[in-house]
């Protein structure tokens, strides 16, 4: 008792967090902040130690991404963050991280600082990246510091663990679409230790074995081909000149289909290089140098339209971040960035006889500088404030110079807290996504004079209060502001790589809800996200607003886990959603190839209007019982659920069929393609 | 065992109460809108299919629109229309508004399109003269056929190639391309095909020389028709050169060999 007692007064002197104490004495009982001398204290109640955060940005452990987002079985770290507040579920799986109703291409990811270019594993239902190679997991939507640059809406950071391993300890996942293993051990004690962890998927040795023992069939129909791998390697070492680490990530992935929708073959590969080093100067001035590569390779032949493209980014850059601490109550932080970027393109005929034409290359090339300033002040034991403001300078065939500013205050009482930001985001890469589904051949176009940067004012309020210790809530209010958008005007880039813009403006708003409950056998969350992202851009829509691919208007997340013995759990998720907005032809007409020999009438469908179709509503459920048990030394689990429990056929794109009467007539039918059905899995967990 | 119980029955709860559920999905249905493809040839008269597009529910059939003023104006005066359907076999079209006359090579620089239609909707649009295209040559090569033209200058110009092999009168393989060329790049087009010579008993090349509008025209519809079939790419809105309406209104030049 003493030492709660204890905690709770200090911390109410440190003033950050406040305790809510619960006196009684002989026939009166009071609420007070701070225990008095003169009362005896015959009783104390720790009902909140800590007001929870009024900021919208989530963090993750390994064992939340576990707890939360598991997909088939496997830790899913895009799953785990869509199932928070601003996040959407993209389709019914999940293609990237949409956040506050800004582009995938809006959110960095960061792997201990060097920028990644994301994009997905398996069509979306794996993220770039394994859960199990980060001791944590960062999503930044607001209140965002400035050494984090270069994106418009948000910064996913990818942290790998600081501490050398001590002992050989390794763990091994065998699920129903891929494999892991991860491996960790000291070269030197506590000086120097490498962490490992590789992923593969199978399905790709599955599909390839059914084709060929079914080729040649009638009625055979060819299974995709689709597989894909990461391997992350993270060397730690720990010298008096500081802490080194060395990161790795590579991946890559294939996918051969060959149906009446899609007739593809495509590889693409990344690869991440980044040092992180950080050293403590003095006692109150503290040194972090990030610095490394990134490159990411897209090679898809598209078979039905005789074209290949080839796509290559790399991104190499360098930054140099000060924190000072100067006092108690306030700190300095302030730093240096330079970074080059280059894209490059080919698109070609996939046959051979056509090499004298139709083989187009796009090179590209920008380079960005800058330097940050940012403050944090404790003006009284309840308010803080955060300053500061970024000054870049990008070059590519244009030069273009920018500050980008950040506000931010805390005002945080009992276990209460108000959070109010303002600032200003600059992004000089455009992501473009040339495919109508979410296939990652991403083309990251460099800012240039018809593609000018975008930037974003962000504007948020959150409020935060903890009610008792088993429950916490949160609801924050968003305004993004884009003012200098481009937009990709409709173009198959495969044949052409001519890429037409417009520039023109958007915005985004919404609010956001979340709901906590823990106890020592249940876990229960909910999150509920209005949201509205419009765009106008002269020439499209006769420059009307209009809603963007991802402007969700409702989402809903649930999540029930019961914990109903020590070694059972038993996990239930679900999500609804607005259905995304996408462009479908409001007609046809018979267009008709004059003084062709073979003529005829070909119906040609009319698009009038861009994102003119909304959607039907998207949800699935998920559940999952998990086993936790010893077999000597080593800790195993096995997890063994349902994903899409209710089967629901989760909309991934539209198609059209021409039906045909009995008496001849013929109509067009929309069909929806889904991708996953409900699926049993199971998946065995090993740690030794 | 009561939590144990109590857990069955919520899974159980889950599988039984929820069905499996089909995604309706419905067509948004737009307006229809007046379709021109007028095309102006010499040697043929001046033709318009004058048409309305179908909604998504509608049949696919072709809409003809009647009783509508349709003429032209050109620098030597107007040119007027009759509205008579009928299917040109000559040029695999159906027309329902035609001159009287055919077109002769040199005789005007510009042609106006104005059409009123009964109901007093009016369509709008402009052409001019592109210069006559003669093939010099077609070398019908293993891979490919390459076809060697007269055209030159330094503006740029835009091209469409079709060929045809026959067999026994018929069409067997048809391939058609368009070019973009400007100076430097050669007077000749090249269009890949494999397999195209073994059992054919004629090839034919049409050489088409076009103008940037229709070039632009052909190539969305040839994008819009793609990504109707395949999700994969994006949609692509028709690019029209009709004020007021859908399709295009273009002069083009033409020359046709026998390859083989």
């Amino acid at each position: 008792m003493r030492i709660i007692a204890c905690f709770i007064v200090l911390l109410l002197a440190t003033g950050t967090a406040t305790a809510q104490v619960t006196t009684t004495s002989k026939d009166t009982s009071q609420h007070t902040a701070q225990p008095r001398k003169s009362d005896t204290l015959v009783r104390v109640t720790v009902i909140g130690v800590k007001a929870p955060t009024p900021s919208a940005n989530i963090t993750l452990s390994r064992e939340d991404i576990v707890r939360t987002g598991s997909v088939l079985g496997e830790a899913n770290i895009y799953e785990a963050l869509q199932k928070q507040a601003g996040i959407i579920h993209t389709t019914e799986v999940n293609s990237g991280l949409f956040v506050r109703g800004l582009n995938a291409g809006n959110t960095g990811m960061l792997l201990d600082g060097v920028n990644t270019f994301s994009g997905n594993h398996l069509l979306g239902i794996y993220p770039p990246a394994n859960a199990d190679a980060f001791s944590k997991v960062q999503l930044l939507k607001d209140n965002i510091h400035p050494k984090y640059n270069g994106f418009l809406g948000s910064y996913l950071l990818l942290e790998t663990p600081d501490k050398v391993p001590d002992s050989v300890r390794g763990q091994a996942e065998l699920g129903i679409l891929t494999s892991k293993l991860g491996v960790q051990a000291p070269v030197i004690r506590n000086k120097l230790g490498i962490i490992s962890n590789v992923r593969r998927s199978y399905f790709d040795l599955i599909s390839n074995t059914y084709n060929r023992l079914n080729k040649g069939k009638a009625d055979y129909s060819p299974l995709p081909v689709y597989g894909f791998y990461d391997w992350n390697n993270t060397i730690v070492l720990n010298s008096r000149a500081g802490l080194f680490k060395l990161n790795t990530m590579s991946s890559g992935d294939r996918l051969s289909m060959d149906d009446s929708q899609l007739n593809l073959d495509g590889h693409w590969k990344n690869l991440t290089i980044g040092i992180n080093w950080q050293y403590q100067l003095t006692s109150g001035l503290c040194l972090t140098v990030n610095a490394g590569t990134s490159r990411y390779q897209a090679d898809a032949s598209y078979k039905s339209i005789g074209r290949q493209l080839q796509n290559e980014v790399r991104e190499s850059g360098a930054g140099a971040d000060f924190h000072w601490q100067l006092d108690k109550s306030y700190s300095l932080d302030y730093g240096l960035f330079a970074k080059s970027y280059r894209l490059s393109m080919t698109s070609s005929s996939l046959d051979a006889a056509d090499s004298t034409q139709q083989h187009i290359t796009v090179d590209k090339r920008a380079e960005n500088i800058g330097a940050y300033i940012y403050t944090t002040i404790a003006v009284t034991r309840h308010l803080q404030v955060r300053l500061g403001t970024t000054v870049s300078r990008y070059k590519s065939d244009k030069p273009f110079t920018a500050l980008a500013p950040t506000f931010n205050m805390t005002y945080t009482w009992y276990q209460q807290a108000i959070n109010v930001s303002i600032n200003r985001q600059l992004q000089y890469a455009h992501l473009y996504v040339p495919t109508g589904i979410q296939l990652p051949i991403n083309i990251w176009y460099p800012s240039v004079k018809n593609a000018p940067p975008a930037d974003a004012w962000h504007v948020t309020a959150g409020y935060s209060r903890a009610f008792g210790h088993k429950i916490k809530a949160s609801m924050a209010a968003y305004y993004i502001r884009q003012p200098h958008q481009t937009e990709f005007l409709d173009k198959n880039y495969f044949s052409s790589l001519d890429f037409k813009t417009v520039q023109g403006a958007g915005a985004s708003r919404g609010v956001e809800l979340n709901a906590y409950y823990t106890s020592s056998q249940w876990r229960l969350e909910a999150h509920y996200t209005y949201g509205k992202t419009t765009g106008r851009f002269p020439g499209i829509n006769e420059g009307q607003a209009y809603p963007l691919p991802y402007d969700i208007r409702h989402k809903a997340d649930m999540v029930i886990q019961w914990q109903f013995t020590p070694r059972w759990t038993f996990s239930l998720s679900q999500y609804v959603q607005s259905g995304g907005v996408i462009t479908m032809p409001t007609g046809l007409y018979i267009h008709q190839d004059a003084d062709l020999g073979d003529g005829g009438l070909q119906p040609v469908p009319v698009y009038t209007v861009r994102n003119n179709y909304r959607m039907p509503l998207s949800h699935r459920m998920d559940v999952s019982v998990k086993h936790a048990f010893d077999l000597g030394k080593i800790r195993c689990s096995w997890t063994a659920g349902i994903y899409n429990t209710y089967s629901y056929q989760n909309p991934y794109f539209i198609y059209f069929k021409i039906r045909q009467t009995e008496d001849g007539e013929r109509y067009l039918q929309a069909k929806t393609k889904s991708i996953l059905p409900m699926v049993p899995f199971i998946s065995l967990h090993t740690e030794f | 065992m009561k939590q144990t119980l109590c857990l069955l029955g919520l899974i159980a709860g889950v599988m039984t109460g929820c069905a499996k559920l089909d995604v309706e999905v419905q067509i948004p249905e737009g307006p229809s809108r007046l379709v021109v493809e007028g095309l102006l040839t010499p040697g043929y008269p001046a033709e318009v299919m004058l048409t309305e597009s179908n909604t998504l529910q509608d049949e696919l059939v072709l809409l003809a629109v009647w009783n509508a003023r349709v003429s032209m104006d050109t620098d030597t005066g107007t040119i007027a229309t009759r509205n008579i359907l009928y299917k040109k076999t000559d040029r695999r079209i159906m027309i329902n508004y035609g001159s009287v006359d055919t077109m002769r090579e040199g005789a005007h620089s510009y042609f106006k399109l104005n059409i009123t239609t009964k109901d007093g909707r009016t369509l709008r649009a402009a052409t001019k003269v592109v210069s006559p295209v003669r093939i010099k040559s077609v070398e019908l090569n293993k891979e490919n056929i390459v076809t060697h033209h007269d055209l030159l200058g330094n503006e740029p110009r835009y091209l469409r190639m079709y060929a045809a092999t026959y067999k026994q009168g018929k069409v067997a393989m048809s391939k058609s391309m368009l070019y973009q060329q400007g100076p430097g790049t050669g007077t000749s087009c090249v269009m890949p095909l494999s397999n195209y010579q073994s059992g054919t008993d004629s090839i034919t090349v049409t050489l088409f020389h076009i103008q940037k509008e229709y070039y632009d025209y052909l190539t969305s519809v040839e994008n819009a028709n793609s990504a109707f079939s395949d999700p994969l790419l994006n949609p692509e809105e028709i690019i029209s050169n009709i004020t007021g309406g859908l399709g295009i209104f273009t002069y083009y030049t033409m020359d046709k060999v026998r390859a083989k």
